[in-house]
């Protein structure tokens, strides 16, 4: 086999060693996206009688639109996770391994090289998107769902809009980053800002709305958001940007950072003297920098495990929870509302609070009352009382019921809870962590993150030198 | 243009590295004494297609040295000149006809050494077929076949050096930095930048090692430099070192070592005889040259006969550990 590598080639392959492996590895990447899109559709359908159909109704209806959308959301994120891991050969963090230095002696030239690796990132970029988009087609025919066509375009050019825009951003920050943990702190942070961004130009309303998007001229008009007008421009800056910039730095050597530690004999410290003729300590802003980081993530992931943690013991808490033998928590009851009896007050998967009450304390009229009658539990509205009877029911009779058949005189004795308040989000949280796939991301994520601590920190900080990353 | 000017004037001199009385901006500091400068004083003169070895008592000396000799690192005193050329202002920029290799993460971990080389030496007119062959026979050559198909990503840091080397000696650079003193190289690699230093040498090319490794200079250079304190102690031929500084004439094994060194002392009081254990290391300190003979004769007349005595052939490990200890009795 006679090697005939062009740098431009050596880019579409990324991080792998042949050819052939990179496209297949590319295909089962873009077919995996497709399919996670799907994984998560079905869950999202699982969840329909929660918040979210109200938050997201755009990923929640069984609808192309939605598998499509969920596509462009989860390529997006996992693009990024995929960059930050690859970042090494996706990035121009070459440059700063001084491998563009080696190539410009062996006559490359800095500016080809800058314009085939934009080029074959892009490239690279487009072909995976674009088949992970028609493989999520694809598996939506099996679904039935009515094929709206139109919105399509506009879905397919966000997508791509998106993962350009973070790849070019990326791309440019690798050239002035020299820290890979730094740069994969940055681009947690630009991930972040590109959300807030989309929220505050519109951009999300007006991609989240299936009517509008059947229109691709939605997208460019000025009056419904800025935000590809801002996208246009990060990216014409980041081009031009990557275009000079990296011309310039590959002309350096890159000398590396806090290589020169295990040089110096252990007794002795290395000064450097300035013009003024003034000692300071040789690379001590690095080694501070570096202890920062350092703490800052593991405060982090400590939180992280410890919140995952709180989460997972207040889901078992709340599932074990049984009518009549309820979990009290510092007097509240918390309990997840599997009815649409009390809507609109308290929506079906809601999760409700009740104040554990005695007999004692008065009950008003109008209270939600927590109450047993014949070791059933039910949940509903004081209309009147008198003495020590309370006479209830509940707020919403489904279509085709009869109205009042549940209305009920109840004992003041049976009365154990009144409502204070619910929440949504964490009734679909707990919704979610009920389902298969929920229970095993919260068991999974925590145990995943106490195993693999140390790798994973070490993934972010990477203060080290350059040689010891080899 | 610009390039071209440099690669020709490049071809022109033969004076490729010219230091005098260099001083770096960098300094050692030790608890409660004066800080001393990592390099002091330090000239050199380096020619057309010599290979020196630069070595010294610490790995940051001999680092920075190089550092400041390919233009990457300011100095503070004295004169500094490449081929004849004054230093650029700009510093961390390597001039086009210096070839630095600073780091072992200058080659492609997704690829295999062939490919690699392949790929490094892309732009060269040669046909493909042809350059693939060549490229192939020299890793033969320098004892590299065994790696030649593996993923760089497998390498040692040692062994991607020296695949960075052997491109260094494709290169169109004519004077190569190879600035990894901290690393150590088996003997298998220590060939193959022998062989690798013959054929750059050869191309006219110069090639600087950093290492603190005697082996490595003793079967790669011809010349070498050797800093100690921050001070250049030698510099000159790696055969002229050996002679200067190694001292030791020859090991003779015994079991009375004790007792026949005593004998010898008396008889041979120009020479210099430590015992350790069972082995006695005669060391010439005269200006004389070495007498072998006059020993063997000594040796017979005290009646003792030694199992074995060993002629030291001269090295640089030895010329190395007595250019230290006489710096260090100076202290």
């Amino acid at each position: 086999m006679i090697y005939k590598n062009s740098y431009f080639r050596k880019e579409l392959r990324q991080a792998y060693i042949e050819n052939k492996i990179s496209t297949s590895r590319k295909l089962a990447f873009a077919l995996f996206l497709g399919m996670l899109a799907f994984a998560v559709h079905f869950v999202l359908q699982s969840l329909s009688e929660s918040v979210l159909s109200d938050a997201i109704p755009q990923v929640m209806q069984p609808s192309y639109f939605s598998t499509v959308s969920i596509y462009v959301t989860i390529s997006f994120f996992i693009n990024i996770l995929y960059f930050m891991i690859y970042y090494e050969y996706l990035s121009f963090a070459e440059i700063r391994r001084n491998r563009w230095y080696l190539l410009e002696k062996m006559g490359y030239m800095p500016l080809r090289m800058i314009f085939s690796k934009l080029f074959a990132y892009i490239f690279s970029l487009i072909s995976i998107y674009s088949t992970g988009f028609v493989f999520t087609i694809i598996l939506t025919v099996f679904l039935k769902y009515t094929f709206v066509y139109k919105y399509l375009p506009a879905l397919f050019i966000k997508g791509l809009i998106d993962l350009i825009v973070v790849g070019i951003v990326f791309m440019t920050a690798s050239i002035f980053i020299m820290n890979p943990g730094n740069a994969r702190y940055f681009m947690l942070l630009f991930t972040a800002a590109t959300v807030i961004i989309r929220f505050a130009t519109g951009y999300t309303r007006l991609t989240s709305d299936r009517i509008l998007m059947q229109d691709v001229g939605n997208m460019f008009d000025l009056g419904k958001t800025v935000y590809i007008p801002i996208s246009a421009a990060i990216i014409l800056i980041c081009f031009i940007i990557c275009v000079y910039k990296a011309r310039n730095v590959a002309r350096f050597y890159s000398l590396p950072s806090g290589a020169y530690k295990k040089l110096v004999p252990e007794d002795s410290a290395v000064m450097m003297m300035d013009r003024s003729g003034k000692l300071s300590p040789f690379g001590k802003g690095e080694i501070n920098r570096g202890k920062i980081i350092e703490v800052v993530t593991s405060v982090l992931f400590v939180l992280f495990v410890l919140s995952a943690l709180a989460v997972n013991i207040f889901i078992i808490l709340i599932s074990t929870s049984q009518p009549g033998r309820e979990v009290t928590i510092k007097g509240v009851i918390p309990y997840i509302f599997k009815s649409d009896t009390m809507e609109p007050t308290i929506m079906i998967n809601d999760l409700a609070y009740f104040r554990r009450v005695d007999q004692t304390e008065s009950i008003k009229t109008g209270d939600i009352i927590l109450f047993q009658d014949k070791k059933v539990v039910y949940v509903e509205r004081v209309l009147s009382q008198s003495g020590g009877e309370l006479s209830v029911d509940i707020d919403f009779y489904p279509p085709l019921t009869q109205v009042g058949s549940m209305k009920k005189t109840v004992g003041r004795k049976s009365v154990y809870g009144v409502y204070t308040h619910s929440n949504r989000w964490l009734g679909a949280l707990i919704l979610f962590a009920n389902t298969i796939f929920g229970r095993l991301l919260f068991l999974l994520i925590p145990a995943f993150v106490l195993f693999f601590y140390k790798p994973i920190i070490n993934f972010f900080e990477e203060n080290k030198t350059f040689e010891d990353e080899e | 243009m610009k390039r071209l000017k440099a690669a020709d004037h490049a071809k022109t001199y033969e004076n490729v590295v010219y230091i005098e009385n260099l001083s770096s901006n960098e300094y050692f500091q030790k608890n409660g004494e004066e800080a001393a400068p990592v390099l002091r004083d330090i000239s050199l003169s380096v020619k057309k297609g010599q290979c020196w070895g630069i070595n010294g008592d610490s790995l940051f000396s001999i680092k920075i040295l190089l550092e400041i000799i390919s233009n990457i690192r300011p100095y503070k005193d004295g004169k500094c000149s490449l081929l004849e050329m004054g230093m650029m202002r700009s510093k961390r920029v390597i001039l086009p006809h210096v070839f630095y290799i600073g780091s072992p993460g200058m080659v492609y971990n997704n690829m295999n050494v062939l490919e690699f080389l392949m790929f490094a030496t892309a732009n060269s007119k040669t046909d493909k077929v042809l350059q693939q062959e060549q490229i192939f026979e020299s890793l033969i050559n320098i004892g590299l076949k065994k790696i030649s198909m593996s993923p760089v990503r497998s390498l040692t840091k040692e062994q991607k050096a020296v695949i960075i080397l052997l491109t260094a000696a494709y290169s169109s650079s004519d004077f190569a930095v190879f600035n990894l003193p901290e690393y150590s190289f088996d003997d298998a690699l220590t060939g193959a930048m022998s062989k690798i230093a013959k054929f750059m040498s050869k191309k006219g090319k110069t090639l600087l090692i950093g290492t603190q490794s005697p082996d490595l200079i003793e079967t790669v250079c011809t010349h070498t430099a050797y800093i100690v304190n921050g001070v250049s102690a030698y510099t000159g031929t790696v055969g002229e070192f050996k002679k200067k500084y190694d001292r030791i004439m020859m090991k003779i094994s015994d079991k009375n070592a004790a007792d026949l060194a005593k004998k010898l002392c008396t008889m041979l009081p120009e020479y210099d005889f430590s015992v350790d254990e069972d082995i006695i290391t005669v060391r010439n300190y005269s200006e004389e040259e070495d007498n072998v003979r006059l020993v063997y004769e000594k040796i017979a007349e005290t009646g003792f006969a030694p199992e074995k005595v060993k002629l030291n052939p001269k090295r640089v490990k030895y010329a190395c550990e007595e250019i230290k200890r006489q710096y260090d009795l100076q202290k």
